[in-house]
């Protein structure tokens, strides 16, 4: 009698564990099979496939090497003459498949002994993810900050809206910004009166900034109310006090020096003129060459053959002649976006 | 013996149970209402700002979201229970239109000094740069009311008001 319903205990036992096991593979079945819909796979007939396409794709420019190697410049010499594009040697964009542990589908891990559904819910993530990454990678931006004048502000505008219509505009780059802004009135302290960027609506000095922003970049585009209003000697020495305050508050960023931005062509008045901006481009190419900074001309994007703001990328064709339009942003993105992500 | 077989199947059962357990329903992930913490008679920010800009003539202007408030204005978003912000698009003139419902009174008396320190920067940014635009800068200040914070920068900062004042 003992030994009969000892039989009937472990037979129920049985019964009901792997009943219990059944229900909870459905359960797992039937999310895996919600979340492969979900990006247009069948896992349960092309699991193949998807374990041949995902692929961890990687880029890296050599500006971002630079970035990490003191001794890179990019010489006056590697400017192309037609575009006069910084020539810096992009790595070629390489695909490699991924490792084993990435190339991994969740149906084979469904397979696993002891694969909870969690995990593989995670690995089907991970996967659509990769799936649907963007092929070019902005990554190079999210660590960079823009300091500049009124002429960076139209560019932060620019990214902004932008980034509000959902599209990639240079990253996660952060931006420093303070209309009439330059080299020199930077210098002082701040105070209400001061000439000093904001960093989430409070002025600081340029090196703080760059720090409270946790920038590993910085790119500096100043100079056009520095050219005309001081001496040559003048803002000589300021560009180089300033460029020493940033580099000595903040030792591992690495500083990219944008060149002014042409004038409209009858715009320019006095010492406000296109030569003297190329003189003040020259001395700050000058600088990128003495300190292993980068040099990035953005002079020549947006300029036309005469060496004026081209027309259609200028925003204030009756006022200064000098901020962009969102066609000249548009290019200026697309500049730093080619020179820097490789895209 | 009946005792024995009765302590058996209740191991059983209590044991299968469990196993069972393991297999509840799928949670339901379907994001939940949530509570509108919108008073009935809040106004309408955005609104606001669509009819401004239907009838106030102003330049091209671009919308900011309330995230980008912070980078803006240093306006930190748990202060913000609701907002409507455009600035003037070309970075170098200082149109604005900057609606806020605090999400509590220390929160407007934040959001307002930093409105006033945000009026003060662009004051700086245009004294020796754009005279016409320090001058109308010069014209506008931070209001408040309740819980409501707002900032008009423009030449025609008296219509806005006007358009604002009618949904109090």
């Amino acid at each position: 009698m003992k030994k009969t319903l000892a039989a009937v205990a472990a037979f129920l036992f049985l019964l009901c564990a792997a009943e219990g096991c059944m229900q909870d593979q459905d359960t797992t079945n039937t999310t895996m099979q919600t979340i492969g819909e979900t990006i247009g796979y069948d896992n349960e007939d092309d699991t193949s496939t998807e374990t041949e396409s995902v692929y961890t794709t990687e880029y890296t420019s050599a500006a971002e090497t630079a970035a990490e190697t003191p001794d890179f410049t990019v010489s006056q010499s590697e400017i192309t003459a037609s575009a006069a594009q910084i020539t810096t040697t992009q790595t070629k964009t390489t695909t490699t498949a991924p490792p084993a542990e990435t190339a991994t589908t969740a149906a084979e891990a469904q397979t696993q002994p002891g694969t909870t559904r969690q995990s593989l819910i995670e690995q089907w993530r991970s996967a659509i993810d990769q799936r649907t990454a963007p092929k070019a990678d902005p990554a190079f931006f999210n660590d960079a900050v823009f300091v500049g004048d009124s002429v960076t502000l139209g560019l932060r505008n620019y990214t902004t809206a932008q980034r509000n219509k959902g599209k990639d505009c240079l990253g996660a780059a952060q931006f420093l910004c303070f209309g009439s802004m330059s080299y020199t009135n930077t210098i002082g302290s701040v105070s209400a009166e001061s000439m000093h960027p904001t960093y989430k609506g409070k002025k600081v000095r340029i090196e703080d900034g760059v720090q409270l922003c946790g920038a590993k970049k910085v790119f500096i585009m100043l100079g056009m109310n520095d050219f005309a209003a001081y001496s040559e000697k003048e803002w000589k020495q300021n560009v180089k006090t300033q460029l020493d305050r940033i580099r000595s508050k903040n030792p591992d960023v690495a500083i990219y020096l944008e060149s002014v931005t042409p004038i409209l062509s009858g715009m320019e008045h006095g010492r406000f003129n296109n030569d003297n901006i190329r003189q003040f481009n020259a001395y700050l190419k000058q600088v990128c060459d003495e300190r292993s900074y980068t040099y990035v001309d953005i002079y020549h994007v947006l300029s036309d053959e005469s060496g004026h703001l081209k027309k259609s990328y200028c925003g204030d064709p009756g006022a200064m002649g000098i901020h962009m339009s969102n066609e000249g942003s548009a290019a200026w993105v697309q500049y730093l976006t080619k020179t820097f992500c490789g895209e | 013996m009946k005792k024995i077989l009765t302590a058996v199947l209740t191991a059983v059962f209590v044991f299968a149970a469990a196993a069972c357990g393991t297999t509840t329903a799928p949670t339901d992930t379907t994001a939940q209402p949530q509570s509108a913490n919108t008073p009935a008679d809040a106004i309408d920010l955005a609104g606001v700002m669509q009819e401004m800009l239907g009838s106030v003539t102003l330049p091209e202007m671009m919308t900011l979201t309330q995230d980008d408030l912070i980078d803006y204005f240093g306006l930190e978003p748990q202060w913000c229970a609701d907002s409507a912000a455009c600035i003037n698009s070309n970075g170098y003139e200082k149109d604005e239109i900057v609606l806020v419902r605090a999400a509590d009174a220390e929160s407007a008396a934040q959001i307002r000094a930093c409105l006033e320190t945000s009026l003060e920067n662009a004051a700086a940014e245009m004294q020796n740069y754009l005279p016409q635009q320090y001058a109308m800068i010069r014209k506008c200040k931070v209001e408040s009311r309740d819980l409501y914070v707002w900032l008009f920068i423009s030449d025609n900062a008296d219509q806005m008001q006007a358009i604002l004042d009618k949904y109090f």
